[in-house]
């Protein structure tokens, strides 16, 4: 059985029609993949402030007391972890990106050279693989680029791979098979 | 001429994000007919009115720390009050600066690829992107990089390309640099601030805590 984890960075209803298709691939009813959609939108979920208490003070908790909890505990039982969020000048969402920075507490301070480049420790043993789906209607090659590759970076800090970077123009059917295909 | 200087440390006032702005800010002053505005871009209630601010200035600095890899989800915020500016802003002049704790400058170079597309996205000017890594202390040298920079601005209203190259010192490691510093890292010298943290914090005990491991199923 394999853990599928859907980090919903989609800030309003815009692509309901899209969300719906994924909660519907999601209810599919595959024994052999386990599929948790968080709508980060629902959650409160504050921005990091730089504070380091989750280095320096309480190793591996952040000081902030949200409901980043749950997004903590689904993505570290999980296999894979997919960003998803709408393509918003150039980029993802802020509130992917406020999500993103807040996976800090996953790392160790100390310092080590990782792939050829200074990186942090590796808190855990093990971490999910991580994927990004770029809703983009216009399909801009150059914005799904660059965000793919802020991505590719996040995986070596996260100490995995970007297995996984789609872009999709936001249809209920593209939703369905693309969660379908995980 | 009107100068907007967004800080987008989340630390505000008390981060590196500052020191850069005032050292940047005494550099544009060498210079007459200068006006210069501040903002703090955590002072996340008060975006639209940055936005409007920074839409109506001919010259705009946007200073952050790199977090995980890009700027700090604040400031995409702000970025996105910045939609209904789209394509608009032919009159501003943009310019970044990113610091990141590490040293090499591969760090921070896919976001400034972004930094660049967001300036062409909004209409503006690219002013370029200083970068400087290894920025957990601002030294003397960098203080005076900082403060040419500045200076060197105008009237061009762009980084001077020769103080970029010397923002940061290397891309990325040699292999042989990665291999002497896989070396060093295994030692405690590279983590001597941070065990000193912990320690001053009676948390060294607990450095290396899981509380996020997954807990095996019951049989």
């Amino acid at each position: 059985m394999s853990t599928i984890t859907i980090l919903n960075g989609i800030p309003d209803n815009s692509f309901a029609e899209f969300e719906s298709g994924m909660e519907r691939a999601a209810n599919a009813g595959d024994s052999d993949r386990e599929i948790n959609i968080i709508r980060l939108r629902d959650l409160d979920i504050r921005y990091c402030t730089g504070c380091w208490d989750c280095w320096v003070k309480t190793p591996g908790l952040c000081a902030q007391r949200d409901d980043m909890e749950i997004v903590y505990r689904t993505v570290m039982r999980s296999d894979l972890i997919v960003f998803l969020s709408p393509l918003t000048l150039g980029f993802v969402s802020a509130l992917t990106k406020k999500t993103c920075d807040r996976m800090i507490p996953l790392v160790h301070p100390y310092i080590v050279v990782y792939r050829g480049e200074f990186h942090h420790k590796s808190r855990y043993e093990k971490y999910p693989k991580m994927g990004l789906m770029l809703i983009d209607p216009k399909r801009n090659e150059v914005d799904f680029q660059n965000t793919r590759d802020i991505f590719s970076r996040l995986s070596i800090n996260l100490k995995t791979d970007l297995e996984l970077a789609l872009s999709l123009q936001g249809s209920e059917k593209e939703a369905y098979d693309a969660i379908s295909s995980l | 001429m009107q100068f907007l200087l967004c800080n987008g440390s989340p630390r505000g006032k008390t981060g590196n994000s500052e020191r850069i702005i005032d050292g940047l800010a005494e550099g544009l002053n060498a210079h007459e007919n200068i006006l210069i505005e501040k903002v703090l871009l955590n002072r996340t209630n008060e975006h639209s009115e940055a936005a409007a601010r920074l839409a109506g200035a001919d010259c705009a600095i946007i200073v952050f720390p790199l977090y995980t890899d890009a700027m700090p989800g604040m400031v995409m915020a702000f970025f996105e009050e910045l939609t209904p500016h789209i394509g608009s802003l032919s009159n501003l002049s943009l310019g970044f600066i990113v610091q990141s704790g590490f040293p090499e400058k591969i760090q921070s170079l896919a976001v400034e690829k972004y930094l660049e597309r967001l300036t062409e996205l909004l209409g503006a000017r690219y002013s370029g992107t200083a970068i400087f890594g290894g920025g957990m202390g601002m030294r003397k040298k960098r203080m005076e990089i900082i403060r040419e920079l500045g200076a060197s601005f105008v009237p061009g209203l762009a980084f001077d390309p020769v103080l970029l190259e010397r923002t940061t010192g290397f891309v990325r490691l040699s292999p042989v640099g990665s291999k002497v510093m896989g070396v060093v890292a295994s030692t405690a010298l590279l983590q001597t601030p941070w065990i000193r943290s912990l320690k001053a914090n009676g948390a060294y005990g607990r450095r290396d805590a899981r509380p996020y491991e997954p807990q095996p199923p019951h049989l």
